[in-house]
Formats: C-alpha cells, structure tokens, sequence
C-alpha cells in the first residue's frame, strides 16, 4: 500500500504545474487501446473483443464534417483496460451493422444515437425513439449546423485515421493484453 | 365465452408496438409511468400470464432533459451544475465525472487537500445514497419504519454537507482544479463523529432489518443475474458486484488519491437480491474506512490550483473519465474541438446499462418479485434519461 501511494505522488507533473492552462495533450487520453476500424469490420471486431471479455460501456456518436464518427467504448472486469473502436459512417444516410446479437446492452445504446443523431442501425430488433417523443417534430437534436462543423483534423490534430486489420492476429494480441495499468494515475 | 382481454391493449406509440405474443390468455399491463415502485416516472410494459411476468419492456424518457445538448451549448464553468441534475442522489461523483474529464484533458493538476477533500465528500454523498436507497427499497417492500432512521441519518450528512457546499442535494461544489471552498475543522470534527455514530447504526440495521425474516424472504433468490449477463448488458456497480465480481473503478482505474487507501470492495456471489443488498450494506462501512483513513492524512495546502482557470478551454482531443458512482460506472467522453464549449460530451448512466437488463431477468418472475428486483438494481430515473 504504502509503496503504490509513494508513485501515485504528483512530483512528477511539475511541467503542468507552472502552465496549467497550456498543455498540448494530455498524458493520458482514458483510451488504453484506440482503433480505427472500417464499418465492415465493426462485427468481427466486436466479436473478437466479446471473446476477450470485454463488455461494452457506451456507444458515442459525433458529428463532423465528414460524417459520422461512432466511438464503441469497451472496458474488462478482470483485466481493466479500456478499448475504443471508432467507425466513420456516411453523412448522408448513416447505416451501420447492429451489434445487439452480441451485446444485447448494445441495444438501449444504438436506439439512443437513432435518437439523437438518426443513424440507422441494420438488424436492430427494435429501433424506435428511446428518449425522445416518438412524435418529435424536429431533425434529431445533436446534428450540427453546417457553420459548427468541424473536420477530424480540428478535433484529433495528431491522429491517423486509417482502419485496423481486425482479423489480424496482433490486433488481437493487443486486445488480449490490454490493461491500464501502465497508464494509472497519470492524469 | 372466450375473452380477448387483448382488444383493449391498442395503448400509445409503445403499447402498439409492444406485440402481444401468440398466447390468448396474457394480459398487457403498463407499470408506471406513475408507480410508487420506479421511484420516479419509469413506465415498464409487462405482458402477464395471471401474476407472472411473460416479458417486459421499460419505456424511457419521461423526464429526459437532453443534458449532452446543453454541454455543447454552455460554456464549461456554466455546466458544471448540470451533471448533479442527472444522479440527484450521488451528484458529487457525477460532478467529478465532469471535473475529472475535463482537467484530464487539460492536464490541469490537482492539489493533495483538493484530491483528500473530494474523497471525503464523495464518498458522504455515496453513503447517503446507499441510505436513500435502503430505506426507498424497504418501503417498497413494505417496510415503512427504516426510511425514518435512514433519513435521520441522512439528515446529519447533508447538514455537514451544507456547511462547505452551500446545498443539500444537487451539489456544485468541484470546479476544475479543485473543490469550490475549503474545510474546515468543524466540518472535520463533526464527520468524524458521525462515522462513529454511523458504525453503531449499521450494527442496529443489521440486527433489526438485515436479518430479518420477512425480508430475507422477499430478497434471497429474487433476480438473480449472472456476471456473464452483467458483462453481455454492460450492468456495474453494487448489481455486478452482487454477482461476485470485485470491479469497482476506484480499484480497476484508480483516480484521484483512491490508491492510498485500504479498502474492501464487498462482492457476494449469490447472484440475487440480498447480494445487491449486502453489497451496499457492506459498502457504506467501507466508505467510512476511506474517510477516517482521508481525515488522519489530510494534507494541507490549497484546496484550488492557484493557477486554475476561471476559463476552461481545453486543447482539441478527446478524452474518457470515470468514476464509481452509487449505483455504478459513471462515464465521460468529452470531445473539445479548443473551443468554450464541448463539441460532444457523451455521458455514460450507469442506470442506463443496469437497467436495460431487467427485460431479461424479470421474464418468469412473479410481479411483486419484479418491484424487488427493480428496486435492487437502485434506479434513479433523471440519471437514465438524462
């Protein structure tokens, strides 16, 4: 105990200290494993990770200018260690495979961005408005306006978005060997 | 004569497409949205074969607020009451959620005292939800006396709660960098005897409800969820952990100062009510260890970064931030593009993703074995709708 609460001290962050409100990006994203994946590879992708125990957190949804970026967040009981699996949909009719076969959690999730971004879910069993009134006039609420679009370059400047190989087999070494153990406490 | 009790069901929008099955002799029954049971306006449509449950379906969104809008139209610091609203009964840990993203995303430090003092009154705050919930779920299951001694000791909470957050229960009181007021030696002095007032309590609590006959009754066996269910349905929290599995993000992602202190995470693998029951039992006495072990150690020091922004605007980027709240993993997956305001700030419920698991567990049980079951997944609906 007492040795985990010497590293856990905050010496080491001086840097951050003297600038708080200038730092570039930050030392820990809360992503142990962040991948691009093409949408055709979302279910083995998931499927692979269902193999690995993970279960699945959420599912965001964001609205830039290319489209529609997906964000699937999925952590471990055993061996906790966040992955995020992000898939680029299409602007105009946003359609991607449900995941609910295999996570029926997924399900409460994927009706929620129908809700609020209206993307299409194939195969789900039952997409219907889950938060909002089913006689809800509007557009779904979190689309963006044209003007407050921004491009995937503004918002991860530093980031390649070119899709993982999922049926490769260090994708799933990687993901077998997941853990947030290298990142704890580090802010 | 055969009855169609089904001509009457056409219903609205959900009771319409809540499909009876091909059976002539179930009922289609709509519980809530006003149900003393759901603790709020939850409404769950259950199709019934006399008192059993032949499936349910919960209907959501009667008091859904659209919080994740409202993060992307106000500016940081005009938020930071909004994540309170959403679990009104944990809200500190709900602000954290908020606090903790977006200072990981600024890199933002965080002094000792600030890190000591957020764990003390978060985890006050969690045993007053815990209390909340004991006593609320007692009631429903007919046991009227409990709710008064839990608000009694409720009441001593929120009193020392008031001193340095200025409210009673939809706290305000992380702000980036820090906690908004500092504490002081009254406010120390009096947690420190309700610890110890509370370690007697608990010894009342289980001596006169806990081992109880009537209740056991109604709660052992009841519901019972496999972990492989809570990993197929994302369900975490006192419901995980009543099905055996020890996850607790304060031990499997440590924030904050978590780390330095020596505690139990209670798991019980009977699966069923009473494990989620014993769960919270046992984890208001470990919340009391972690804060007698943060008030010997309390450091001194500022209870703000002296440099914190009055300001927030982080760099672009994305970032997730968690953390244990009452009822399980609170998420935050904020998205900046370097602007005043969030581009997307996604929140994860923990009663969302525990609740959507009832469907599955209820099916076959009797009615009056499903208000148990809801009221020990310990839902608070603001939470689930957002």
């Amino acid at each position: 105990m007492s040795d985990t609460a010497e590293k856990s001290g905050k010496a080491p962050d001086t840097e951050e200290t003297s600038k708080p409100e200038k730092s570039p990006t930050p030392l820990y994203t809360g992503y142990d494993l962040d991948y691009f994946v093409a949408p055709q590879d979302l279910m083995e992708a998931v499927r692979k990770l269902d193999q690995a125990n993970f279960f699945l957190e959420d599912i965001s949804c964001l609205h830039v200018q290319e489209g529609f970026q997906l964000v699937y967040h999925f952590d471990r009981f055993d061996q906790p260690g966040r992955v995020g699996l992000r898939v680029m949909l299409d602007r105009q009719e946003p359609e991607i495979i449900s995941i609910h076969h295999i996570y029926p959690g997924a399900d409460w999730h994927e009706r929620e961005c129908f809700d609020f971004f209206g993307i299409r879910f194939r195969g789900h069993p039952n997409l219907l408005p889950l938060l909002l009134d089913p006689d809800y006039p509007g557009p779904p609420p979190l689309l963006k306006k044209e003007s407050a679009l921004k491009g995937l370059q503004e918002l991860y400047p530093d980031r390649v978005h070119t899709p993982v190989e999922v049926n490769s087999e260090e994708f799933s070494r990687e993901i077998a060997n997941c853990s947030n153990t290298k990142n704890r406490n580090t802010l | 004569m055969k009855l169609d009790l089904r001509l009457d069901t056409s219903g609205d929008f959900y009771a319409q497409k809540f499909q009876p099955t091909k059976r002539e002799d179930t009922l289609i029954l709509n519980m809530g949205p006003q149900h003393p049971s759901t603790h709020g306006v939850l409404r769950i449509l259950l199709e019934i074969d006399g008192e059993y449950i032949v499936r349910a379906e919960p209907v959501l969104g009667y008091i859904h607020r659209m919080h994740e809008k409202m993060a992307e139209v106000m500016s940081y610091p005009q938020y930071l009451p909004n994540p309170a609203r959403t679990d009104y009964l944990h809200a500190l840990a709900w602000g954290w959620a908020h606090v903790g993203a977006v200072e990981r995303l600024m890199g933002l430090e965080v002094p000792e005292r600030a890190e000591y003092i957020r764990v003390i009154t978060c985890e006050l705050n969690r045993i007053n939800s815990h209390l909340l919930w004991w006593g609320a779920y007692l009631l429903d299951l007919g046991a009227f006396t409990p709710i008064m001694y839990s608000f009694d000791d409720r009441e001593i909470i929120m009193d020392i709660l008031q001193r340095v957050t200025g409210s009673r229960l939809t706290y305000c009181y992380y702000r980036f960098g820090g906690v908004s007021g500092d504490i002081d030696d009254r406010f120390v002095a009096e947690t420190r005897e309700q610890c110890a007032r509370m370690k007697e309590r608990f010894k009342m609590y289980k001596d006169l409800v806990t081992d109880n006959y009537i209740l056991r009754q109604r709660v052992e066996e009841i519901g019972e969820i496999s972990v492989d269910t809570c990993r197929r349905y994302g369900a975490t929290g006192p419901v995980l952990r009543g099905s055996g599995q020890a996850y607790d993000v304060r031990r499997a992602e440590p924030y904050s100062v978590y780390d330095r202190f020596d505690f139990n995470i209670p798991a019980y693998d009977t699966c069923d009510a009473m494990g989620r029951y014993m769960v919270r039992m046992d984890e208001m006495q470990e919340s009391i260890k972690i804060i007698e072990q943060a008030l010997d150690s309390l450091p001194q020091g500022d209870f703000i970064h002296p440099k914190a922004p009055k300001r927030a605007k982080p760099p672009a980027g994305d970032v997730y931030f968690a953390v244990e709240g009452a009822r399980g993993k609170i998420g935050m997956h904020l998205v900046s593009d370097g602007g005043k305001s969030a581009y997307r700030l996604k929140l994860r419920a923990p009663g969302f993703s525990n609740l959507s698991l009832f469907a599955e567990v209820s099916s076959g049980t009797l009615i009056s074995d499903a208000v148990s079951i809801l009221g020990s997944l310990d839902l608070v609906i603001p939470e689930i709708d957002r």
